[in-house]
């Protein structure tokens, strides 16, 4: 019952800390209303909590599970034990201080959890997951411990602090927050004050304010930057890639902790990036995406989330480069991805690029010009102590560099850009800041298509697209290739795609 | 095979779509004509010697879209070509933006057959054909008439019968399309 709590409170936790927020910075207009709302929330809170708790209840019965929920809802869930695919534990920080376990099933069918069991204790978890897998045991210490997991792979705490340390994603997190604070008025007063009487200070210093606001963002870009790498710690700490009977199982986590597991069958496409930092510490991260769901690699705390579009889960957060070809086989049994044979794109790519940019460069060069020639006839006075240089050949500029930029993106694409087809597995690489590999089976793809824009028309390339069954990085692309060579590919493709003996399993 | 697709072979779309395009395409420009009234109006009201005569714009405006997107449906009705084969369905279109779309017939999980109200008058039919893991249409044909639709979504359904195919679960025994395993390679321990 706290864990529901928690949970109600974690779901309510933005509305809190506004709540919060305001109580602290109040202005006393608004004392009334603040002690309503709070007595509001605080019963919002606690009455669904209860409510879920008593209404709640499983059982095991006749090779079924019965899940029942809900009070002026009823909802009576039965999954027969055969059709369960996967069983899934998750332990947040407040399960683990009480010793409870979350159990989450999941069947073929959806693409998130069937059924979620929150706040069973230790044993009774591992009762029911026996009893769930078919072992008859009603008593902790006689359930049968299968042979140990094959370990494949178990990254060490300090690569888990290179992987947090070349990448800096709570910068943007934190600039969200921020500046959804400014919208609140309160929020701005208060920062209006604070900065105020910062600037106050400031001004007994030197007064050097680009050394200010130089130092400010920098301070600003390493706190972001110590945050990547104590979230990424504190997410995947203690991460574990097993392996048994065909299922991939990941166990992490310091505070909240998880255990998934994944049936290899279903994986349709593994994905590889690497940043060029990375690149230089030989390390990168591994995604698979599957068809159905896969808890994501926060954890998935809600039952109704399914595989983002942006991100398929992590099969590990970070890889060891000697490493990457064990876990490619590991995740794509059936296939050989060693040797992959490269082929880079056609070397047209680079004059489609500059045409397709030429397009969008006249275009805001002529804005840009239309723009000055109205600055310089309704305002002459401002355009008269402008740079008259600057003005009259701004747009020209623009011209050439927007053109300039088309050049170099196609240069690098074609530059950096590699697909293969060997041993019928379709894998990409794309990209040098940050590299991503894209493997897909060529037994998964869906459906296959070979695309032609005017631009590419004009030197004869084409682009093809593989689609496969997973909701997140579904469609694999290779652009600009010769459009025989598209097409070529394509219907050899799609042939197979659907006969191999990879496609037979769950249909996917 | 030539620097193009030959898709000339391939089937066309009922004639009677072209109408249906030019129905639907008349009542966009008519709606996105009216779009240009507010402009009119307040472009009318900022300058007092307005050259043209009160609602010239969304006039102007549905006489351009209009007549691109009639001489579009022409274009459009030429390039939209789709052919069943043995196992597969291709489907090509598009004018400018070409795209050429191919479904094995062992990968469709189900086919829908819709029709608007203008399409219904005309006795035309889409057919949707979705595979797995996709929430929209793979591939859709827009203007068959109501019996070559029934057609083709009988012949791709009944494409389940074929070996190998998602339509019917596959058979308990499993002759010879099961390869053996491969023996799994030996790995060394990993390095703590």
């Amino acid at each position: 019952m706290a864990v529901e709590l928690e949970k109600m409170v974690r779901q309510l936790a933005f509305a809190i800390a506004y709540l919060a927020f305001m109580i602290i910075t109040k202005q006393d207009t608004q004392e009334v209303g603040f002690e309503l709302l709070a007595a509001g929330l605080g019963i919002a809170l606690i009455i669904p909590a209860i409510m879920r708790y008593v209404s709640y209840g499983y059982s095991v019965m006749d090779g079924k599970l019965l899940v029942k929920s809900g009070i002026f809802r009823k909802n009576l869930r039965t999954i027969p034990l055969d059709r369960i695919q996967n069983i899934n534990l998750k332990r947040r920080w407040l399960h683990r201080i009480l010793g409870l376990v979350e159990l989450e099933i999941e069947t073929a069918a959806g693409a998130q959890a069937e059924a979620s069991i929150n706040a069973l204790s230790e044993e009774q978890a591992h009762v029911l997951k026996a009893q769930l897998m078919g072992q008859v045991a009603t008593n902790y210490t006689r359930i049968e411990r299968g042979d140990e997991d094959l370990m494949l792979y178990k990254p060490s705490n300090w690569e888990l602090f290179l992987v947090g340390a070349s990448e800096n994603r709570a910068g943007a997190m934190i600039a969200a927050v921020l500046g959804l604070g400014f919208f609140q008025p309160m929020f701005a007063n208060f920062m209006e004050k604070e900065s105020d009487k910062v600037v106050q200070r400031a001004k007994h210093l030197p007064p050097n304010v680009a050394l200010m606001i130089g130092l400010g963002v920098l301070g600003f870009l390493v706190f972001g930057w110590l945050i990547s790498i104590t979230s990424t710690f504190i997410k995947y700490y203690g991460f574990k890639l097993t392996e048994k009977d065909g299922k991939l199982k990941r166990s992490y986590g310091l505070i909240n902790h998880f255990e998934n597991t994944l049936p290899v069958n279903r994986v349709q496409t593994v994905h590889i990036d690497q940043n060029f930092i990375q690149r230089w510490l030989k390390i990168s991260k591994m995604y698979v995406a599957t068809a159905g769901g896969m808890p994501m690699a926060s954890g998935g705390e809600n039952q109704k989330q399914q595989q983002s579009a942006a991100t398929p889960p992590l099969l590990t957060p970070v890889l060891r480069d000697v490493m990457r070809g064990r876990l490619l086989q590991a995740s794509l049994p059936k296939y050989d991805v060693s040797n992959p044979e490269y082929h880079q794109v056609d070397k047209g790519t680079i004059w489609r690029h500059i045409r397709s940019g030429f397009f969008g460069a006249l275009l805001s060069s002529g804005l840009l010009y239309f723009g000055v020639t109205m600055f310089v006839k309704y305002s002459p006075e401002r355009a008269a102590r402008m740079n008259a240089f600057q003005l009259q050949y701004a747009p020209y500029i623009l011209f050439g560099f927007l053109m300039f930029l088309a050049f170099l993106s196609g240069w690098l694409y074609y530059r950096f850009t590699r697909w293969s087809e060997t041993n019928s597995v379709i894998s990409n690489r794309l990209g040098w800041f940050k590299t991503r590999w894209n493997y897909l089976p060529v037994g998964k793809i869906q459906l296959t298509e070979v695309m032609q824009s005017p631009a590419q028309r004009w030197f004869g390339l084409g682009t093809v697209r593989f689609h496969s069954a997973a909701p997140a990085f579904k469609i694999t692309e290779i652009d600009d290739v010769k459009l025989q060579t598209a097409y070529d590919l394509a219907n050899r493709t799609h042939d197979q795609a659907g006969q191999s003996h990879d496609s037979l399993f769950d249909g996917f | 095979m030539g620097d193009r697709i030959d898709i000339q072979s391939w089937k066309k779309l009922e004639p009677k779509v072209q109408t249906l395009w030019r129905v639907t395409n008349g009542l966009m420009s008519l709606g996105l004509a009216c779009l240009a009234i507010i402009p009119d109006l307040i472009l009318r009201s900022e300058f007092k010697k307005w050259p043209l005569f009160p609602f010239a714009l969304p006039l102007i405006a549905f006489v351009i879209i209009a007549a691109l997107t009639q001489w579009i449906v022409g274009r459009s009705y030429q390039c939209y070509r789709y052919e069943l084969g043995e196992d597969d369905l291709a489907v090509a279109k598009g004018v400018f933006w070409k795209s050429w779309r191919f479904v094995n017939r062992n990968r469709i999980q189900h086919v829908d057959l819709t029709s608007g109200p203008i399409a219904r008058t005309l006795g035309l039919v889409e057919v949707s054909i979705y595979v797995g893991g996709m929430p929209l249409a793979a591939v859709t044909i827009p203007g068959l008439s109501m019996a070559e639709g029934e057609k083709l979504r009988s012949t791709l359904v009944r494409a389940g019968d074929a070996p190998g195919s998602m339509m019917v679960a596959p058979p308990v025994e499993q002759p010879t399309t099961e390869p053996t395993e491969p023996p799994m390679p030996t790995w060394e321990p990993p390095r703590e």
